[in-house]
């Protein structure tokens, strides 16, 4: 795994505490902040897998990319 | 959580003394949390306490909107002044309601009569002045001819009667008659064609049109002619009479004497001028009238939805015999009882009622009603669910998670920044706008989207985010982190791709076997950019959705079954966790799980192996592991198939689990909810004998509650075990039909990248090389119509549909049964949005 992937990695986990600060100092009810903490992890988790997937399926390219004339 | 469960519910009884009811119900309805169950159902509309009420309502209704037809008809504005005037009382507004709509016809009727006559007496003067023509025109012919004639041969004068004068007078029935009227102009011909026949040709018919003109019998503009008949003999009068009615032609009095025809044109025009003034006078009274009714229109429309609505919840209620106490059941949020006390407390202190409302709970087994308290961001969403199916009480609400994974997945097939970006423009004004639109009515369209807002916001965020991942912005590749990571196989310094494009002999070899990866990390963020254009982008693109389509259906499926886990645990039925959600666990994971795991496995190591084989022969010939394809000589070759030590032992548990776990899910369950069943019927009957030697009200109790319970006990072992057969198929099957279905995702995003990238390549860039600005022009114009029309337009109805059906079929039948009913509570607020 290439440090690339760590940096990115890490850019979504202080996105996420990032957002999860927010969500507690906007204030609001608790069950409010449940819902809205609930929202932020799985936008996070679900931005981190798609780059996640493509990231790594770059990693060891069965196929190369062949130019061509157009 | 907020809305992952529907609010608690109670079903309370209000026991409200006759006379504050109506006020109490008043109050309730601002406080609008308590939907009322009909306690006389199977009383109809007319049978009930207050259908009196009701129908006076009914009317008063339909008094305010003919009032309101009015006021619209006549273009004045209906006043916002609302609650200017004083509330009237019910009875009050009535009677003024009354009087109002009294003097409103008058006013109308008088002003339809002075119409009629005014158009009559248009139509008369119409017909003076055309026949008085005929006549002057016909007499100026007659001299003229008789003037040029007698000098001409110098013989006795034809204008001589032929007899002499004194002589036998002309029979009177032989006088030429005339009638005179106006007749529509397209009924012309054939009242011209009926005349002659039935005078059999003895009779002249002459006509002038005189445009359009207000009919006074049917006060539309027609276009009418001004007809003159003349004809013989009191017969052909009579039947031409008749013939006149039947075209409704209307006559007129017309006199031979031309002086009498001036003096009576005289007559028509004053008394024409005077009845203008009298209709001025009449209009601008009702004008008047129109315009202190529209100032209080609104308040008065208001007050009797109130009223209706109110007498409606009090319908509903029972009445005990005494007639002081109104009986009502409502389900009520537990979370809103402290509101509604406190409403029920001011009620009874602004009636000073002796007595106050009774508000207390009610035991029930009946399923209470949905409520989710959404906000205006998640309530779009809920729509989204409910639209499947209302959540069953207490039920995990997949709404919430759709606010989140409905845009992301919308995105994963609509990812592209440019669009992502128009289509962000598009929501921001709508939600920056809200407020305005929302106090305007829209067209049916605008007003979906309007409704969506928050979700349209979402998914052009995520379509933005996707857009950077796939690297595309109306289909140009962009090049944030540099195009370093792929250079020339012979010279690992030559990455530039332009340079290899312009100057082949450069490095041939990337024109035939590719370029190499130079770097050890692969690009950073997303899709490199050297792909596009390549002559295998899509081949890999291909292989990287598809199996980035899997792993998200997979992940989100497994979400989807731990949900059910949520519900097993929260309505404590643990029978189901151990006969459902696990083996569901297993079955989905020991075959896609695992797939999954390989791919991602194949990625991480870079090994060639192929998938499709190694799970094809995972079924045919689990042992044989990885070595998944048969070689030339029908031996299990394929060396490469074999990703780790142990494929092969762990393939055949996985398969093994997978098969053990089908008839865990379909046979244990039923058996046991039989056994259970029996257990307690045994031990109710046990009861029973014991019972007969017990006290007696305790056996009453019991004989009470026994029919009841028997509703829901009763147990039918066939149709739970073919219920749970379905639930089983439906499960092994969709794990399959499922995972394929989410390959969609794959499919519509290669759609719109290939759709985007034709009207890119194809109109904007040959448009583009012509090098003319007319060209550059016309091209540019047919690309942005084709972006709007096919790309931001049906694109995306075609990726939220995609996406709608991924989370209610793939997601939901995971776990949802979407078998309750909504919540509707009585609320002034949403009585007084609908019409009246």
């Amino acid at each position: 795994m290439a440090s690339a992937f760590w940096g990115v990695t890490g850019f979504f986990i202080v996105l996420e505490i990032a957002m999860a600060l927010g969500v507690v100092f906007a204030g609001g009810k608790k069950d409010e902040k449940q819902l809205r903490h609930l929202l932020c992890i799985l936008a996070v988790v679900c931005c981190w897998l798609l780059w996640c997937f493509v990231y790594i399926a770059q990693m060891h390219p069965l196929v190369r990319p062949v130019l061509q004339n157009t | 959580m907020k809305n992952f469960r529907s609010e608690e519910m109670q079903l309370m009884q209000l026991m409200m003394p006759a006379e504050s009811a109506h006020d109490t119900i008043a109050a309730l309805g601002e406080v609008g949390l308590l939907q009322f169950k009909d306690l006389n159902p199977d009383k109809s509309a007319f049978q009930r306490t207050f259908a009196n009420q009701v129908k006076r309502c009914d009317d008063m209704a339909r008094k305010l909107r003919f009032f309101t037809d009015q006021v619209d008809k006549s273009g004045l504005i209906s006043g916002t002044r609302l609650g200017a005037e004083r509330e009237f009382d019910f009875d009050e507004l009535e009677v003024k309601l009354e009087e109002l709509e009294k003097e409103l016809l008058e006013v109308n009727a008088n002003a339809e009569r002075l119409a009629r006559s005014f158009s009559e007496l248009v139509e008369l003067q119409l017909v003076l002045e055309k026949a008085s023509a005929f006549f002057d025109d016909a007499q100026h012919r007659a001299s003229a001819s008789a003037f040029e004639t007698r000098p001409a041969d110098g013989g006795p004068d034809i204008g001589v009667p032929l007899l002499p004068e004194g002589g036998a007078p002309e029979p009177k029935s032989m006088r030429l008659g005339f009638v005179a009227g106006t007749i529509p102009e397209d009924k012309l011909n054939a009242f011209e064609r009926l005349l002659f026949r039935a005078t059999r040709g003895n009779m002249y018919l002459k006509w002038s049109s005189v445009g359009s003109v207000v009919d006074p019998t049917t006060t539309e503009k027609v276009e009418k002619a001004v007809f003159v008949v003349f004809f013989a003999g009191e017969r052909a009068r009579s039947k031409i009479l008749k013939i006149c009615e039947a075209f409704s032609a209307n006559r007129y009095p017309f006199p031979d004497d031309p002086t009498r025809q001036r003096q009576m044109n005289a007559e028509v025009t004053a008394r024409l001028r005077e009845l203008q003034t009298t209709i001025e006078a009449g209009e601008r009274h009702r004008d008047n009238v129109l315009q202190t009714l529209g100032a209080t229109l609104q308040a008065w429309v208001n007050q009797v939805k109130r009223e209706k609505a109110i007498y409606h919840v009090l319908n509903k209620c029972s009445v005990d015999v005494t007639r002081k106490v109104l009986v009502a059941e409502a389900w009520c949020p537990v979370s809103a009882k402290p509101r509604v006390h406190e409403a029920l407390r001011e009620a009874a202190h602004s009636t000073s009622a002796s007595v106050g409302t009774i508000f207390q709970p009610l035991v029930t087994y009946e399923m209470p009603p949905t409520y989710f308290a959404t906000s205006k961001v998640t309530s779009c969403f809920q729509e989204i669910v409910d639209a499947y199916g209302i959540a069953r009480y207490r039920e995990a609400n997949p709404a919430i998670f759709t606010i989140v994974t409905f845009p992301f997945l919308f995105a994963v097939m609509f990812g592209d920044v440019g669009h992502g970006f128009l289509m962000l423009l598009f929501a921001l004004y709508l939600v920056l706008n809200e407020k305005a639109l929302g106090r305007t009515t829209l067209n049916e369209m605008v007003e979906m989207c309007f409704g969506g807002r928050y979700c349209i916001l979402l998914m052009s965020i995520f379509s933005i985010y996707t857009g950077l991942i796939y690297n595309e912005a109306f289909a140009i590749p962009l090049s944030v982190f540099g195009s370093g990571h792929w250079a020339c196989p012979t010279n690992a310094a030559l990455t530039d791709r332009v340079k290899m494009h312009f100057d082949e002999s450069l490095c041939p070899q990337a024109y035939s076997e590719g370029l190499a990866m130079n770097s050890k990390s692969p690009y950073a963020f997303g899709v490199d950019p050297t792909w596009k254009g390549t002559r295998t982008e899509l081949q890999f693109l291909n292989s990287v959705k598809m199996k980035i389509s899997i792993l998200l259906g997979v992940i989100q499926m497994n979400g989807g079954i731990v949900l059910s886990y949520l519900n097993q645990r929260y309505f404590r039925d643990s029978l189901s966790t151990y006969c459902e959600f696990i083996p569901q666990m297993i079955f989905l994971n020991g075959l896609f799980g695992y797939l999954c795991l390989l791919i991602v496995g194949k990625w991480v190591s870079g090994s060639t192996a192929d998938l499709y084989h190694v799970m094809i022969y995972m079924f045919l010939s689990p042992g044989t592991g990885g070595l998944a394809c048969l070689d030339a000589t029908g031996k299990y070759g394929c060396p490469e198939n074999i990703m780790f030590t142990g494929q092969g032992p762990l393939q055949v548990f996985l398969v093994l689990i997978a098969l053990v776990s089908v008839p865990i899910m379909l046979l244990p369950k039923p058996l046991i909810l039989q056994k259970r069943f029996k257990a307690r019927a045994a031990q109710l009957e046990e009861y029973g004998r014991v019972s007969p030697h017990d006290e007696d009200e305790e056996a009453g109790v019991l004989r009470m509650a026994a029919p009841a319970h028997d509703h829901e006990e009763e147990f039918d072992f066939g149709e739970v075990m073919v219920h749970q057969m379905i639930h089983t198929i439906e499960f092994v099957l969709g794990a399959v039909s499922n995972t394929a279905s989410y390959l969609r995702l794959w499919a519509l995003s290669l759609a719109h990248s290939q759709l985007s990238a034709v009207f890119y390549d194809r109109v904007l860039m040959t448009a583009i090389k012509a090098n003319s600005w007319i060209a550059v022009f016309i091209g540019f114009f047919v690309f942005a119509l084709a972006t709007l029309g096919v790309l931001m337009l049906m694109e995306t109805l075609s990726a939220f549909l995609h996406a709608l059906r991924l989370h209610w079929v793939e997601f939901q039948n995971k776990f949802y049964h979407g078998d309750g009913y909504k919540f509707m509570p009585f609320s002034f607020e949403s009585v007084l949005a609908e019409d009246l």
